[in-house]
Parts: structure tokens; sequence; C-alpha cells
């Protein structure tokens, strides 16, 4: 498997991103800590997007939808 | 390997930066504290030892805490050089201010102090010298709050930015 690395990245993305939203809020920094919640999805959204996009055309050519 | 090193440099070099800044904030107060000290001492000067404001500023000096030493020691040498107390003090505060952690309207507040040092009679001094620390007072229980608020988060988010950049550069 060569994309078992990209699971352990998106896991200590999201444990980095929790802790630093409750060590945001406890600071009374709400917004912030949304902000940054929300910076963590985006980053691992730009990553998975391309397998995505990779599995959608291997079952296009499986089905032949072309 | 080389990139575990470089993982390893990010994440030490944005942790010290954020535990420079979170020290930063807890510096604030300290120095508030003993800058009011130093304006009591030199009030002390004014009223029972009624020297003239040269060796009175030299006399704070030597025994105000060390990170406000420095303040009333520039401004008794700006003195002793020649020109107003208004512009020697003012000179000395804005030097003073480079090297330390206090905030532009902390450092206005000292600043203004300059005008009311030397020229005026006894009683006036002391009015002004009373109304700067009471200022300081409320100045200090801000930093206070801010520090509490702030250093614990600025020790946190330099480590933990530190390691989410280092994991998204990975």
């Amino acid at each position: 498997m060569a994309n078992v690395d990209l699971i352990f990245k998106i896991a200590g993305i999201g444990i980095l991103i929790a802790v630093l939203h409750v060590v945001l809020k406890n600071a009374g920094k709400d917004e912030l800590a949304q902000l940054a919640t929300l910076a963590g999805v985006i980053v691992v959204l730009l990553w998975v997007i391309p397998l995505l996009a990779g599995l959608f055309d291997q079952v296009k050519s499986v089905f032949r939808l072309f | 390997m080389v990139k575990l090193l470089g993982a390893a440099v990010l994440v030490l070099a944005s942790g010290l930066a954020g535990l420079s800044v979170g020290s930063s904030y807890t510096r604030r107060p300290r120095e508030l504290k003993s800058l009011q000290t130093g304006l009591k001492l030199l009030a002390t000067e004014i009223s029972y030892a009624l020297s003239p404001l040269p060796e009175a500023l030299a006399n704070v000096a030597a025994r105000a805490p060390d990170e406000v030493a420095p303040l009333f020691r520039m401004a008794a040498g700006e003195l002793a050089g020649g020109g107003s107390a208004a512009g020697a003090w003012q000179k000395a505060c804005a030097r003073w201010g480079e090297g330390s952690s206090l905030a532009p309207c902390d450092l206005a507040l000292v600043n203004q102090l300059g005008q009311a040092l030397g020229i005026s009679g006894r009683e006036d001094q002391l009015s002004h010298l009373e109304l700067v620390s009471g200022q300081l007072e409320q100045q200090i229980a801000q930093a206070q709050e801010a520090a509490a608020k702030n250093t614990r988060l600025w020790n946190y988010l330099g480590f933990l930015g530190g390691a989410a950049l280092a994991l998204i550069l990975y």
C-alpha cells in the first residue's frame, strides 16, 4: 500500500487540530478555534481530493462509462 | 533522514518562537511593577531628600529594580549632557523602550511624565508622579489579565503550529 503514509498524516493533523481547538477555546479565542478547525479540514481535503478523483476515474473505466 | 531533521528543526524553531512571545506577555506586568517602584523612589527623592533632578535620578538608578534602572541612569546621563529635563527624560524613555516589552501606551504614559519633571514645584511634580502611578496600576491589572490568558496559549501554539506545519510539508 503506497498511501498508508497519507492516513497517518491525516490522523496526525486531526490530533494536532483537536488540541489546538481546545487550547484556543480555553484562551477565549473561539472564532480562531473555528478557523483552525476549518483550515485543518481544508488541508486534509486538498490531500484527499486527488485520490477521490482517481477512484471515480477507476469506477468509470471499470464500468465503461465514457 | 534529512527530512526528519528538517521537521525537528521546524518544530523546535516555531516552539521557541512561541515561548519567546509568551514570555514577553509575562515580562510586561513585571516591568510595569518595577517601573512603579522606580517612580515611587523618585517621588521619595523629590519629597523628602529634596535633591536636584540629576542627583535624584542617579540615586533612583542605583536603587531601582534591574529592569528600570537603565531608564533612570540614561535620563541622568542625558541631563548631565545638557538640555531640558523633558527632552532628556523623553530621549531616555525612547531608548529604554526599545529593549523592554512594554506596550506603546505604557511608554506614552511614562513619556508624558517628562513634561512635569524638573520644571514645576515639588507639589506639582509629586501629584504628576501620583497620577502616573495610579494609571500604571490600571495597566498592571490589564497586563496581568492578558498575561494569564495569553502566556499558556502562545507556549502551546508555537509547538502545535510547528508540528502541524511539519506534518503538512512532510
